[in-house]
């Protein structure tokens, strides 16, 4: 089995990994949850930068990212994200299998140790992390949350969701708020660190040509045991859709309004109507057949780019297209016309074979790719229901027009952003 | 057995490849990956936006419209029965296509059906449909995606670099023209170029993934041998002289950004190498770059800490046959003051030399980064053609990497970084 992962526990941790013969390199994740919260996102943000600034025993960047090169350019890469409303943090390393080397280093151990380091080990003074590099990773992080203004098909996707989810937490950004990075010190930090960061539910992910006592060995032996026990639980909650669809309309110096529309679909990951939407989004507006790209690019040349996408926690999908500033209310009636389409079962059977096809081409080529597979996996265990990748493909066979129509049915539109141009008359784009 | 193909194994690598030219000029090249599920496969003419400028079929010189070569990309996809994405999803594949500077590539990704995949890929390539209706009708969407870019303060930086080290070659045209470019675009100019560098003795055809070699070679091979080709044309391309020296040291772009981008970097004189001294040029001045600005050089660190660089900076270098460059660079809040440091970096460099044991840090660093590339069978494909039509075999890197010594860094130095082809170009 090249693509199911066998989960054993090690110092409580749960571990996933699949041995395979398959790569030139192996792979191995680190991810940590917790709840998102106003209070900690920032922190959580900060928090594996700082970390992955320096090590006991590698005190500096430089002298970490020297120690990954020597193991054959191993690497390494932290990101935080959303899933629903919890905040999520993956440190991922890849490293050349020692099969196709002249030398015979160990290199997955070594690459463990060190990621091991960076995780438990961080570099401190007086007994706390290191005034000069929580400084210069707020300053770091602060500027990266100043420069998404700066690509605006980006900030108009951040707005969106800001302006729909203005009530609920899932209107925080996973890289935190420039205004709480102020209220951050070293102190403040290592304690969250020492409290919360890790007793938060952890799971290791490997992927690679080892066998599973390799793995379990090294893990056993690099990474102990969570400080407290965490078995608390948190969900997502789907919220409402608005009485009225609101609209929100920006403007900056730009060449092409950029139009984002988010919909609540009230459906989540362990539903019933899940696999059912995958399809709806599929052939509504997740591929180059789908009814969004065919009639609003390929029928009325008013975008290059215009898709749909579905989060899979929250309940929320995002139409996005790039059009003409003059051309905001024909393309959202457009927009509006086919999901209503959609609804009344306007779904031709080619249309459904080719999203069933695509779908499921898809998982197939997910099965070759190991951080997307350790994805997939995650968001099982976030959803709270496990399908493995043949159950996926089963269920999306199996969906019917009549499953589709019902899914599309809950679907609202419930916030219309467009970032338009300073020079754009108001005509048009009002609300 | 089947005659005529060509089975080449790499046995560090543990990959075989096997090559046939058919008759008509098409060079097919197939790589089975055991255990994968996805297949790809490009299919690639060596005609980019810089071929704006040559002998067209019919025996004319002509200069054609900017963003022809793009805008020709879109068009093939549309056949009289209607759009090719249609056939393609039917069979659960992803197709794509992209146009280069050199190169315009046709492409799907497939994990089921990958014969009907790879015959309605070939057909729709080598069946060119234009109507004046589905011309103008693409003149909106493609003037979407130049606006598109013109919003990306990435892109904008890139090609405004470009444009700052070239004079004449047509490098400096965005490759997908203007607003204006494009609407002077018409059917009858999409039929020369297409005909013009089209041929399949022009093109390449590249497959890896979960397939049967021999069988793929043979299907294509049938396929081919069903249609008809004119003779294989020669192709003549023009290209103005372009000079050594820079068009414009400093090239600025206001966006009004939050944070200002610079590149910078130095313009390629040793250009027209191919094969093997272009490969060892493009590895060495890569390893040249890492050690002297990479992130485990000394520099790196100490504008990390002054606040000059984000983890945005990085450094890349660009060789094709007609032209090269070097760029460094990424957001900043004091431009100017980065690139003062950066050329001191390089000035520094030539005073005191380098070291051997960074070299060989960096030498293993770019070892492993390709046998992680490996995994990717777009990288493969993609990089294979790249390579492939400037006469270098991507399975060489690795040998050419453990052969390379420190004398060539050394070389490099002191001959691609010289203060007369340096340009820059900042977006703020």
């Amino acid at each position: 089995m090249h693509d199911q992962f066998t989960t054993i526990h090690v110092n409580q941790i749960p571990v996933h990994y699949i041995s395979t013969p398959k790569y030139k390199t192996n792979f191995i994740a680190v991810y940590i949850r917790q709840p998102l919260r106003k209070e900690s996102h920032t922190q959580v943000a900060l928090l594996p930068f700082v970390l992955k600034r320096g090590t006991i025993q590698h005190p500096t960047a430089k002298s970490i990212e020297r120690a990954f090169n020597d193991l054959y350019g191993a690497m390494f890469s932290v990101d935080v994200n959303k899933r629903g409303e919890e905040q999520v943090v993956a440190f991922r390393l890849q490293l050349a299998n020692e099969k196709f080397l002249s030398s015979k280093e160990p290199l997955f151990e070594k690459g463990i140790q060190l990621l091991s380091e960076i995780l438990f080990q961080p570099r401190l003074e007086n007994g706390h992390f290191l005034e000069q590099y929580v400084q210069l990773e707020k300053d770091l992080l602060a500027r990266k949350l100043a420069q998404i203004k700066d690509d605006k098909i980006r900030y108009a996707a951040k707005r969106c969701v800001e302006e729909m989810f203005k009530d609920e937490p899932f209107h925080l950004y996973a890289y935190g708020d420039a205004n709480q990075l102020g209220e951050i010190s070293p102190e403040s930090l290592y304690t969250y660190y020492q409290d919360q960061f890790r007793s938060q539910p952890m799971d290791i992910f490997v992927v690679g040509d080892l066998p599973g006592e390799k793995v379990e060995e090294m893990i056993a032996q690099y990474f102990p045991a969570p400080t407290k026990k965490s078995d608390r639980r948190w969900t997502t909650s789907l919220g409402q859709p608005p009485a009225e669809i609101r609209r929100i309309i920006e403007k900056t110096k730009i060449s092409q309004g950029k139009l984002h529309i988010g919909c609540r679909t009230q459906t989540a990951y362990a539903d019933d109507d899940y696999v059912p939407l995958l399809v709806f989004n599929g052939l509504f507006g997740g591929f180059s057949h789908s009814k969004l790209f065919q009639n609003v690019r390929e029928k009325e040349s008013l975008a290059y780019y215009i898709s749909s996408s579905i989060e899979s926690h929250k309940g929320f999908m995002m139409i996005m297209s790039g059009i003409d500033f003059n051309h905001f209310d024909k393309t959202v009636s457009i927009i509006q016309d086919q999901l209503d389409q959609v609804k009344k079962g306007a779904i031709t059977d080619e249309e459904l074979d080719q999203t069933k096809a695509m779908l499921i081409n898809h998982i197939k080529e997910t099965n070759d790719q190991p951080f997307q597979l350790m994805e997939r996996f995650y968001h099982g265990l976030v959803g709270g229901k496990n399908r493995t990748g043949e159950e996926l493909m089963t269920q999306i066979e199996a969906v019917t027009k009549d499953d589709v129509v019902h899914a599309a049915h809950k679907i609202k539109m419930d916030t219309i952003y467009f970032l338009t141009s300073v020079e754009a008359g108001d005509g048009d784009g009002r609300g | 057995m089947v005659m005529g193909v060509a089975k080449l194994h790499f046995d560090q690598l543990d990959e075989t490849l096997y090559h046939e030219e058919l008759a008509n000029g098409l060079d097919v090249y197939v790589l089975p990956k055991k255990g994968f599920n996805k297949t790809y496969a490009t299919f690639t003419t060596r005609y980019g936006s810089i071929d704006n400028h040559f002998v067209s079929i019919d025996g004319k010189t002509i200069k054609v419209p900017d963003g022809i070569a793009h805008f020709l990309e879109h068009k093939l996809f549309e056949e009289e029965e209607g759009d090719i994405f249609n056939q393609f999803s039917r069979h659960g594949a992803q197709a794509n296509a992209f146009t280069s500077f050199n190169m315009t590539s046709y492409l799907f990704s497939c994990t089921d059906h990958v014969e009907q995949n790879l015959i309605t890929l070939l057909n729709f390539v080598q069946n060119p449909y234009f109507t004046d209706q589905s011309v103008e009708k693409e003149k909106g969407i493609i003037e979407q995606e130049i606006r598109m870019y013109q919003d990306n303060p990435d892109w904008r930086v890139y090609f405004g670099l470009i444009q700052a080290m070239y004079h004449h070659l047509p490098v400096k045209i965005d490759i997908a023209g203007t607003v204006e470019s494009i609407y002077q675009i018409n059917k009858d100019l999409l039929y020369t170029c297409y005909h013009t560098f089209y041929h399949p003795s022009n093109m390449l055809l590249f497959v890896v993934g979960a397939v049967n070699p021999e069988e793929i070679i043979r299907l294509v091979r049938e396929n081919q041998a069903e249609k008809s080709f004119p003779a294989a044309p020669d192709i003549k391309r023009f290209f103005e002289k372009e000079p050594t020296s820079v068009f414009q040291q400093i090239h600025e772009v206001d966006l009004e950004v939050d944070t200002p981008k610079i590149l910078m970097g130095f313009k390629e004189h040793v250009v027209g190498v191919q094969g093997a001294t272009m490969l060892k040029q493009e590895l060495s001045t890569e390893i040249l770059l890492d050690m002297l600005v990479g992130p485990t050089s000394d520099v790196y660190e100490q504008l990390m800490e002054e606040g000059l660089i984000d983890d945005s900076f990085s450094s890349d270098y660009n060789i094709e046959k007609q032209y090269g460059f070097s760029m460094i660079g990424g957001n900043s809040t004091e431009p100017e003051r980065l690139m003062e440091r950066i050329i001191d970096v390089f000035k520094q460099a030539r005073q005191k030399g380098l070291d051997r044991e960074e070299f060989e840090r960096m030498r293993k660093q770019k070892i492993g980064h390709f046998l992680k590339a490996l995994n990717s069978p777009e990288f493969i494909a993609t990089q294979f053609t790249r390579y492939k039509f400037n006469e270098i075999n991507l399975f060489d890197v690795v040998p050419m990497l453990e052969a390379l010594r420190f004398e060539d860094i050394m070389h490099r130095l002191e001959d691609h970084f010289r203060d007369e082809s340096f340009a820059v170009c900042i977006v703020r």
